[in-house]
């Protein structure tokens, strides 16, 4: 919510490590592909261009040549292709006099001639059909003869292409399947790489939480000096509040030993009760700021602290059957002793505290606190009376101002009012409503984290 | 009735000697917790009001070590904060009662009085043997309804046996709950002082039981 919404968050770590591995793997994977397949071909055609010079050499030897330039095959082809019209495979021989002799496959079309050197050369044309044709051809002299005599042989080039076409698609297969093993090496590789800072997390969740109140495992050396930080800050973080809290105690103590002083040196004095009567005020209005500011500053430490129910619960019965001890009261502890309260202790004993010396104060004969745990929606604490109960449109206003119910019982309302801060703070809820035993019921909805 | 005062403010702590020795306690003042500690574990005391902040050793180390020890005199925590935890930690140090700073001396001496009476068993304010009864809170005493005016060191004397009537009370005990600890009087001084209350309250209420001390008894008196 600090962030404008136009900034995005960088990509993850492993997003960035896999997705630059995959793009390099994929780039070297397709050049590596396109030289392997070029290379095939070329060799491949190489290799039948070598088969038709061959014919070609047969070719020549087959050929005689007159004096006059007439040329005549002594021996034929012997290869059938050559025979079967259109078949791909060509021969043709262009005498000194341009006379063209002619494989029958060629039927009535011709190839057309360039003029060469003497030395074998091979390209590509389009053959009669369309085909596209490897043409093997050279350029021979023969003594006393002024032109040369041309030599020609085509095949189809489709003969091998789909030979390569079968290398190209295993080629794709092959290192298509390596390349999806190597990017799987690679997820696993970066998550197996980063996992320290996954455990960080956790272990930074834990502490958030309240399970832990410092980063407890071990780190490789390039976060130990991060977790290191971590934990310094930590440590930090929880003595400053805790120097807060003492010196806020301190100042609280030191004002109010003078207030009790000033107020035994009224004794007999004049205008006695006016004057006690302010130093009243002046002791609840420390009280409230201080005990309010002491709250705040405890409350701020709920990272990595958690307290039990039960013994806190048990106790303020404890002290509440002592103070109370000539009204007999009967005071309830149900609660299950592995309740616990993600907070600071401190907190817990003022709610607690708080809540059941109000509820002593109003009790006729019995008070009770019960607890239980909701995996959902966290620590739920009723704190019961069988006292006259509250109307249900001061509950409200109990909530918001202690001051005004104070008239109702001394102390009534600065405790609850605490007790309403410190609830807030830790992101808790209270109710009012009416107990089974006849007075009020006090219920707390603490969050489970 | 023998009360001691742990308290690090002189002030303070002078002006809780003089409202306590107002109300016929015999005080004792110590500044701070060394002595305090010291002072309630030997020395007898009905009861002890107990600061918690207190130079040396802080109130709730004190009284955790007394209980230790096996004291049981019941003791009032002062404390200035009046935060929960403080309090969950001075009762479960063994504290009986407390009271946030600034408070009423009146209601100091009123809730020693409470804890010193509870602690012997007595729940009203006004105890009674035989014809005597004896209001705690106001210090007044009667026979058969007819007030009678005591000094201050014959109503400590008659307090405590009031407090623990119906059994023998040992001369020392008498008066090391009477007497605070600068007293170095002469012991024939109690012989005195209970015959003069003798003479007020009716003869056969104290006895004297040779060799082991005194009995405040309600039989056979009427």
């Amino acid at each position: 919510m600090t962030k404008p919404a136009t900034t995005r968050a960088p990509a993850s770590l492993s997003r960035r490590l896999i997705l630059a591995a995959l793009v390099w793997l994929v780039l070297l994977l397709a050049a590596g592909g396109g030289v392997l397949a070029y290379a095939f071909r070329a060799s491949v055609e190489r290799e039948f261009s070598y088969r038709l010079d061959a014919i070609l050499k047969t070719m020549i030897a087959s050929a005689e040549v007159a004096p006059d330039g007439t040329v005549t095959m002594v021996r034929p082809m012997g290869d059938a292709r050559f025979d079967r019209i259109f078949s791909g495979w060509y021969w043709q021989i262009t005498g000194p006099d341009g006379r063209q002799l002619r494989s029958r496959s060629l039927w009535d079309s011709a190839i057309a001639t360039t003029a060469g050197g003497s030395d074998m050369e091979s390209r590509r044309v389009d053959g009669p059909n369309g085909e596209p044709l490897l043409v093997v051809e050279r350029d021979l002299r023969y003594p006393g003869i002024a032109n040369p005599v041309h030599f020609l042989v085509a095949a189809d080039l489709r003969e091998v292409s789909s030979g390569v076409q079968r290398f190209d698609l295993l080629l794709v297969a092959a290192l298509g399947l390596l390349g999806l093993g190597m990017a799987v090496a690679i997820v696993i590789q970066v998550r197996y790489g980063l996992r320290p800072l996954r455990a960080m997390a956790a272990d930074l969740d834990s502490v958030r939480s309240g399970d832990a109140t410092r980063l407890a495992g071990r780190y490789p050396p390039e976060v130990a000096p991060l977790v290191e930080a971590m934990n310094g800050v930590l440590d930090k973080d929880a003595e400053l509040i805790e120097r807060a809290r003492a010196h806020v105690g301190n100042l609280a103590h030191a004002l109010k030993t003078s207030l009790a002083v000033l107020s035994a040196e009224l004794q007999g004095a004049a205008k006695k009760d006016a004057m006690s009567e302010q130093v009243q005020i002046m002791r609840r209005l420390i009280e409230h700021h201080l005990g309010r500011a002491s709250a705040m500053a405890g409350s701020g430490r709920t990272l990595g602290v958690k307290s039990l129910v039960q013994p806190i619960a048990a106790s303020a019965a404890a002290a509440l059957r002592k103070i109370y001890i000539e009204r007999g009261l009967v005071i309830e502890v149900d609660v299950a002793p592995e309740l616990s309260f993600r907070g600071p202790r401190e907190d817990l004993e003022e709610i607690i505290g708080n809540l059941m010396e109000n509820a002593c104060k109003w009790a006729k004969s019995q008070v009770r606190i019960s607890g239980h745990q909701d995996d959902r929606k966290g620590l739920h604490i009723a704190v019961e009376d069988d006292g006259p109960g509250m109307p249900a449109d001061r509950s409200a206003e109990a909530m918001r101002r202690g001051q005004r119910l104070d008239e109702m019982a001394p102390g009534w309302g600065l405790g609850l009012a605490i007790v309403s801060d410190l609830v807030d703070v830790n992101g808790g809820q209270i109710v009012f409503g009416r107990s089974t035993l006849g007075g009020l019921a006090v219920t707390l909805t603490l969050p489970a984290r | 009735m023998r009360v001691l005062v742990v308290e690090d403010e002189p002030v303070l702590a002078l002006r809780l000697q003089k409202a306590l020795e107002a109300a016929s306690f015999a005080v004792d003042v110590a500044y701070d917790g060394e002595d305090g500690w010291h002072l309630g574990d030997t020395e007898p005391y009905d009861a002890i009001v107990l600061d918690l902040g207190l130079p040396k050793i802080d109130g709730v180390t004190i009284l955790r070590r007394w209980r230790e020890a096996g004291r049981t005199m019941p003791v009032l925590i002062l404390t200035a904060r009046g935060r929960w935890s403080e309090k969950m930690a001075g009762f479960d140090a063994g504290a009986d009662d407390y009271m946030i700073k600034p408070f009423e001396l009146d209601e100091v001496v009123y809730r020693v009085r409470a804890l010193i009476r509870r602690t012997s068993g007595h729940a009203q304010p006004e105890l009674t043997c035989g014809p005597v009864r004896l209001d705690t809170n106001t210090g007044r005493v009667s026979v058969q309804g007819n007030p009678v005016q005591l000094t201050a060191q014959e109503y400590r004397i008659l307090s405590y046996l009031m407090h623990h009537a119906e059994r023998v009370v040992s001369r020392t005990e008498l008066m090391e709950h009477v007497y605070d600890r600068h007293f170095d009087g002469d012991s024939n001084v109690l012989e005195v002082l209970l015959g003069r209350i003798r003479k007020k309250i009716g003869a056969d209420l104290i006895r004297t039981v040779r060799g082991q001390g005194y009995m405040l008894t309600g039989h056979g008196a009427t």
